[in-house]
């Protein structure tokens, strides 16, 4: 179990001041980060621990500069945000979509950057970054009919004729 | 034929629809004539005089036809014969004609751009955008939806449905519900409260309501 010793090196490294650290987005232009805004990044917190030095920039090949941007500015806003809670307790509750006011303006962008930020956000591990941009989306579904939904994210309808019948007739007692 | 003239620089198919739709229009267009003229005469609003023929060969009308200056009000004339007198009028007519035209294709142009990007609700291309995302992420996207938005995505197309019908998903889904009833129940209030007459604030309309069913 090296993972539960973990947390507490990491404590000791961010207790060192604060260096820049450069990623060096897909379109290969360099942006400083401090490093504990970088490390809400799990892929990249990891990395660091792995290497020692890193005086070269850190490569993130699968992240346009501008979507970046927009995830370094959500790590800056919540770098002091404490650890979330073991996720057992936290699947065990009802769900909610309720988004804090910030995170709500930081999604107001258009479809192809919100997904984007998703990807993002997946590819370098920042769990609550991945819930909120969840979040976003859930909430664009909800309370829509299919066509709406269909409407909103350009989804093609492949069902033939005889299939929507079908499942009109599966979802029947739902709909009563 | 005199509207080929007429037509000038306006293109071979234009002239050509113009030219074909001549003797059929003639008819009707000397009807319009002789009704544009009794609503002036009658003086009538308008509105009556405003009813422009099938997109065909609009025309600007002259001043000289008693319309009393009002060139916008786009009105359908047969020409009848070709006098030699008509040409400085036909030569006008033809660069109104000409803008007019160009304004109406502009409009459609416009009119086509518009209803993209209505149809398109803001989005910048008309791509698919969650066939971008991978299916883990679009299942832990469902796991926020409750039962009946599931529902809806399940009729919107094969990818969709088969994620929403993942049986870890329901299964997750039901596991929260037990855990959240379970939690919820014991907390709710007792029936004896929620019966409890003091309770209940009656509002104008609930009294009204109250009052109709005693009566009948």
């Amino acid at each position: 179990m090296s993972n539960t010793q973990a947390p507490a090196t990491v404590k000791k490294l961010t207790l060192v001041p604060t260096r820049l650290l450069t990623l060096l987005s897909s379109d290969s232009i360099e942006k400083k980060v401090a490093r504990d805004v970088a490390e809400r990044s799990i892929l990249i917190k990891n990395m660091l621990e792995d290497c020692a030095e890193f005086d070269q920039a850190i490569p993130i090949p699968n992240v346009t500069s501008s979507v970046l941007t927009k995830v370094i500015e959500w790590c800056e806003h919540h770098k002091n945000d404490p650890a979330p809670a073991a996720d057992e307790k936290v699947d065990s509750r009802k769900k909610s979509t309720d988004i804090d006011e910030w995170d709500q303006k930081f999604m107001q962008v258009d479809q192809e950057m919100l997904f984007e930020i998703i990807l993002a956000a997946n590819y370098l591990d920042i769990k609550p970054l991945l819930d909120v941009g969840c979040k976003t989306v859930a909430n664009m579904i909800k309370g829509k009919s299919p066509e709406e939904i269909r409407e909103t994210f350009n989804i093609q309808n492949d069902f033939t004729p005889e299939e929507e019948d079908q499942i009109r007739r599966e979802n029947q007692w739902a709909e009563e | 034929m005199m509207r080929d003239t007429d037509v000038g620089g306006l293109g071979p198919m234009i002239s050509r629809t113009l030219s074909g739709d001549t003797t059929a229009n003639e008819e009707q267009g000397k009807k319009h004539e002789q009704r544009s003229a009794m609503c002036i005469a009658d003086g009538l609003g308008d509105e009556e005089r405003n009813i422009t023929p099938a997109w065909g060969s609009p025309r600007v009308e002259g001043g000289g036809t008693g319309e009393g200056g009002s060139d916008d009000v786009l009105t359908f004339q047969a020409r009848e014969g070709g006098g030699g007198a008509q040409r400085g009028e036909a030569d006008q007519d033809t660069s109104i004609k000409r803008e007019a035209i160009r304004e109406a294709i502009n409009g459609e142009a416009i009119n086509r751009e518009l209803a993209l990007v209505i149809h398109g609700r803001g989005s910048t291309t008309n791509v698919d955008t969650l066939s971008s995302i991978p299916d883990e992420i679009i299942l832990s996207i469902l796991t926020y939806l409750d039962i009946s938005d599931i529902f809806s995505l399940i009729k919107t197309s094969h990818r969709l449905r088969t994620i929403s019908l993942d049986p870890l998903l329901h299964h997750q889904r039901l596991l929260r519900a037990k855990n959240f009833l379970s939690h919820a129940l014991p907390q709710r209030p007792p029936l004896e409260a929620l019966r409890s007459p003091r309770r209940i604030w009656l509002s104008r309309r609930d009294f009204i309501t109250r009052e109709l069913r005693k009566t009948y």
